[in-house]
């Protein structure tokens, strides 16, 4: 299984060592030169220096025999057109976004990215759901009571 | 029409005032409110201050019932993104993308986006003007047809218009002689120093200037 990755920041730090652990075959894409740098020292060979959302990048990473492109940058309009360039000019089977504006994820998928994932949305649901099973509110009164001087 | 641009630099400020100017209903995004300075005179339209590629600001720029969606920001892939919003989430009939790279220009102009590369645009431009002489290039916006203007050489006086031509390939669609122009037939007759306009695939190019005897 080959993946590309476009973004090194945290996400994409972290997905790439997680993977390579893995076994997977991996390539991190990074724009940013010292980040890049950076990235090197570690990953060696499985990173490249570039712009994941530029054709030439895509394809000199692979993109033509990649099964899955997952884009985690902070920029959800640099990640929509790397995973459609990998779909549709690339024919890569599988597209996965990382959506920084929750707001954003309904129309990335829509725009054919098969694959979102919003984490505000992830700990907002998690928020959501534990004031909807009093958990939130309990613990806060508990706190209250056990500590009634707010020390 | 109501019009909503989105990026108030050079493009979009010169494009607000000409639309302005003519009476259509615009507004205009940025994410950067003093943008918005080389606007102000006399400008009757609105100034929404926000990131475009979010419909919540495409929407308080009127993007509902909007006519016509500029993406002129200077980043291509927020451009391609805020015209896929404006199509998509709210159905704006007449949406164009500026993309400066001429490759994801091609392939987002394949897919459907209507774009224009200023860079692909420019070139040519500059080519035509330092190289007077010599065949005027003007790209279709797909594909691979090309507008070329040329003057007739002397040595093609008195030949048709149709050996010139080639079915599917090489089309002369305009003359113009002493002042006057004429959309000619086959059987019409060159003389040196008529400016053809032709409609060519940009394969059979070399065989054109071959035929004409006029350099790339």
């Amino acid at each position: 299984m080959y993946v590309i990755l476009v973004g090194g920041g945290k996400v994409g730090y972290y997905l790439t060592k997680t993977l390579l652990a893995e076994g997977f075959e991996v390539t991190l894409i990074e724009k940013n030169r010292s980040i890049f740098e950076k990235l090197f020292q570690e990953f060696k060979g499985s990173v490249v220096l570039g712009d994941g959302t530029d054709i030439k990048v895509l394809h000199d990473a692979g993109a033509g025999r990649a099964d899955l492109v997952a884009s985690v940058t902070g920029y959800d309009q640099d990640n929509l057109v790397a995973c459609q360039l990998a779909k549709r000019k690339f024919g890569v089977g599988r597209t996965i976004a990382r959506v920084n504006n929750p707001k954003n994820e309904e129309i990335l998928r829509r725009l054919g990215v098969d694959t979102t994932l919003s984490s505000t949305r992830v700990i907002f649901s998690l928020i959501e759901q534990e004031v909807a099973h009093g958990g939130y509110v309990s613990s806060l009164t508990k706190d209250i009571f056990s500590n009634p001087e707010g020390k | 029409m109501k019009i909503v641009i989105m990026g108030c630099g050079r493009v979009g400020v010169l494009l607000a005032r000409i639309l302005d100017s003519e009476g259509h209903e615009v507004s205009v995004i940025d994410r950067d409110v003093l943008a918005f300075d080389d606007l102000c005179q006399g400008f009757q339209g609105r100034m929404v201050t926000g990131n475009g590629i979010d419909a919540d600001v495409q929407r308080e720029a009127g993007a509902e019932g909007a006519d016509a969606f500029v993406a002129a920001t200077r980043d291509d892939n927020t451009n391609i993104m805020a015209a896929q919003v404006a199509r998509e989430i709210f159905g704006i009939p007449k949406v164009v993308a500026r993309i400066y790279d001429p490759d994801r220009e091609h392939i987002f102009n394949e897919l459907g986006l209507e774009t224009i590369c200023p860079v692909t645009v420019g070139a040519f431009q500059i080519r035509n003007a330092i190289l007077a002489g010599a065949l005027r290039r003007t790209p279709l916006e797909a594909g691979n047809l090309e507008l070329i203007e040329t003057a007739l050489p002397e040595g093609l006086d008195g030949r048709s218009v149709r050996d010139i031509q080639s079915p599917g390939e090489v089309r002369v669609v305009a003359l113009q002689r002493e002042g006057l122009s004429m959309i000619p037939v086959g059987d019409t007759k060159l003389k040196s120093g008529d400016v053809m306009t032709v409609v060519i695939s940009r394969d059979v190019l070399p065989r054109l200037q071959a035929v004409l005897g006029i350099e790339a």
